[in-house]
């Protein structure tokens, strides 16, 4: 499998004509907090349709099809939110839509994707995983849509960078949760391309976080992954198809914990009015903890799919049991 | 008794320059549905530097305020976003904010006002309502921001106006909410004036609603007020306020507590937003109107400041949606 190239700066420009339509430009807005370290803005992801970035890379990845290529329909392997991104997009676009889902994902997870008309289909995790790294799957016919090394699912998350330098042209650093490490190589394709002294940095859980231990290492490591309420990020392992790509474009990954994880969902919800889920808060958290440094720093809110008890739980000052995720 | 003038157009975009590295210019963003649309775009106030849609009138007033009037230190009667938008503005200006509150102001409400480093004076709430009827502010030596006739506020309130027309030139119905009736009047007076045919609904808490009960009436009228929906909670329209709403408003709403706890899990659970009971009174009331009804819709999410108590219990009693 050939690892991911950098994303050209036209492709994201040509993502950003392309998502019209199905993904909006999220505002970006002060985090409303005293004491702080830096100046942290927000860039609002969760407010998107689905409640994550995912509509973008999915919106181009499939405005790029044929419609040839879309007559048999799309499929990807998520539970999460690239399965109701590509979902919501293929809804739009009359195509039929698949998503191939570990087989213990919780069932709210799953009604959310058959509500926006897709089928789900279970298999075990080791098959669903098998899927992320083959990208092939006997069961389905269609266009197979990766959920993080798609180069059109990359571009279409660099759009975020475009906006982002837009809207605070002299950022000194932005921080994204990672999770395959879409998300931070496209958002940073395109500040490489545009403002290459912005530093860009992954935002991982202290519970499951192989960048930090890869970058420390020097080459992709697995570690010992411990399932939390954060389910949006955090693998065993930084996918071999991705590491130099990240490797180059991400200056570091800032680790924060689950309790300060939990306090920025607080903060976000009383102070700024609005729902971040675990992964989304993280880099509102490490920003918050100084990680970041004291300057002008974006959190890329990367999504709000919570669920209500979880959030609940958190918001009345306690954690959330471990769940198997 | 005064005729208020109808804020104008010019008036709104001179207010629009004041505010311009102050106010968010808030994205209209569709109400996510799963099963389609609904063609009802939100206006999220709540993105605000103090979670709603005062900072407009209230930094628009001060700053018409020559400087002898401000270093006298501002004051206003409130029931919480007002007075958070007054302390910001105070101290963004550097002179003193003090806010009558009723006690049963939300706790974080009267937490912000002193973040902000304002001074929030918590009295029972008839003597709130006293306080405005005997135009008590005359006898202090502060510059008083009348929370709803003041004319400045309302011209603040109107550049919303501006973006709505500008962001959707095809919106048919603009749902807004009617606590003193600042809002609508300067809001209703800006889209009317830039689209004739657009239709302002003014809508109100069942367990307050004094506009329709005024309208009802056919005059002013004062009824009984016991709303979760605290950014509204005024039990009268005065005189001078009464005539302006009523020659802007095409319709009057009414809305149920239950449906406005139902609004807030919606907003929370499908957008992502947290609104407060008024902040989520436009969408409620929209939500209860077929769509061939009110045609292409906005509705402003006025504000986002509720108890964190009260949010969690709306939450864990909504059934999973």
């Amino acid at each position: 499998m050939r690892p991911v190239d950098a994303i050209p700066l036209d492709e994201i420009r040509s993502a950003r004509k392309r998502i019209v339509g199905f993904a909006i430009r999220t505002p970006l807005v002060r985090l409303n907090v005293d004491n702080s370290p830096a100046e942290i803005y927000l860039k609002l992801e969760n407010l998107q349709p689905i409640g994550s970035f995912k509509v973008r890379g999915a919106a181009n990845a499939m405005r790029l099809c044929t419609v040839d290529e879309l007559a048999n329909g799309v499929y990807t392997a998520s539970a999460g939110n690239m399965a109701q991104g590509v979902a919501f997009v293929a809804r739009r676009l009359g195509v039929r839509c698949s998503a191939i889902v570990p087989d213990h994902a919780p069932e709210t997870k799953l009604s959310a994707i058959q509500r926006l008309g897709a089928e789900v289909v279970r298999v075990p995790f080791d098959d669903w995983w098998s899927v992320i790294v083959t990208h092939r799957f006997e069961g389905l016919c269609g266009r197979f849509i990766h959920p993080v090394t798609d180069p059109a699912v990359i571009a279409g998350n660099g759009t975020i960078g475009l906006e982002i330098l837009e809207d605070l042209p002299d950022v000194d650093a932005i921080v994204i949760p990672y999770g395959g490490g879409g998300l931070s190589c496209g958002i940073a394709s395109a500040v490489r391309a545009l403002k290459p002294d912005t530093k860009v940095y992954a935002a991982e859980i202290e519970t499951a976080a192989p960048l930090a231990a890869s970058l420390a290492a020097g080459e992709p490591r697995e570690i010992q992954y411990t399932p939390s309420f954060v389910d949006g990020i955090g693998g065993k392992s930084v996918l071999a198809q991705m590491w130099p790509l990240v490797q180059d474009l991400v200056d570091g990954s800032l680790v924060v914990s689950l309790l300060q994880t939990a306090g920025a969902i607080r903060l976000l919800a009383a102070r700024n009015h609005i729902i971040a889920e675990g992964a989304g808060a993280t880099s509102v958290a490490a920003a918050l903890a100084g990680l970041a440094g004291g300057k002008k720093i974006v959190s890329v809110v990367s999504g709000g799919n919570i669920d209500a008890a979880t959030l609940c739980t958190i918001l009345n000052e306690k954690m959330p049991k471990c769940v198997e995720s | 008794m005064t005729k208020i003038k109808r804020p104008t157009v010019a008036e709104c975009e001179s207010a629009a320059e004041r505010l311009r590295n102050i106010v968010v210019r808030s994205p209209l963003v569709p109400l996510h549905f799963y099963d389609g649309s609904t063609d009802i775009l939100l206006k999220p106030e709540i993105h605000q530097v103090v979670g709603s849609f005062k900072i407009r009138g209230v930094f628009n007033a001060v700053a018409c305020l020559h400087d002898d009037e401000r270093q006298n230190g501002l004051s206003t009667v409130s029931a919480g976003n007002t007075a958070q938008a007054l302390a910001w503005v105070g101290r963004h200006f550097g002179v003193p904010a003090r806010s009558i509150m009723p006690q049963s102001a939300p706790a974080s409400k009267v937490e912000a006002v002193r973040a902000y480093g304002g001074i929030p004076i918590l009295v029972p709430t008839e003597e709130v309502f006293r306080f405005l009827r005997e135009h008590a502010w005359e006898e202090e030596p502060y510059a008083f921001i009348h929370p709803w006739t003041n004319r400045d506020v309302m011209i603040g309130h109107g550049t919303m106006g501006l973006e709505i027309i500008a962001d959707c030139p095809e919106v048919d119905s603009v749902y807004i909410p009617v606590g003193g009736g600042g809002l609508i009047a300067g809001l209703g007076s800006a889209l009317k004036a830039l689209k004739p045919s657009i239709r302002v609904i003014a809508v109100e808490p069942q367990r307050c609603p004094s506009f329709y009960a005024s309208r009802a009436a056919g005059k002013p009228t004062t009824v009984e007020c016991n709303t979760i929906c605290d950014g509204v909670a005024v039990p009268y329209i005065t005189q001078e306020m009464y005539p302006l709403i009523d020659g802007l408003a095409d319709d009057a709403v009414l809305v149920p507590e239950d449906a406005v706890r139902s609004a807030i899990e919606r907003l929370a659970s499908r957008n992502k937003i947290v609104a407060e009971g008024s902040g989520a009174l436009a969408t409620a009331a929209a939500l209860a109107t077929p769509q061939d009804h009110r045609g292409r819709t906005v509705c402003i999410v006025t504000g986002g400041s509720i108890d964190m108590e009260k949010l969690t219990a709306i939450l864990s009693d909504a059934p999973l949606s």
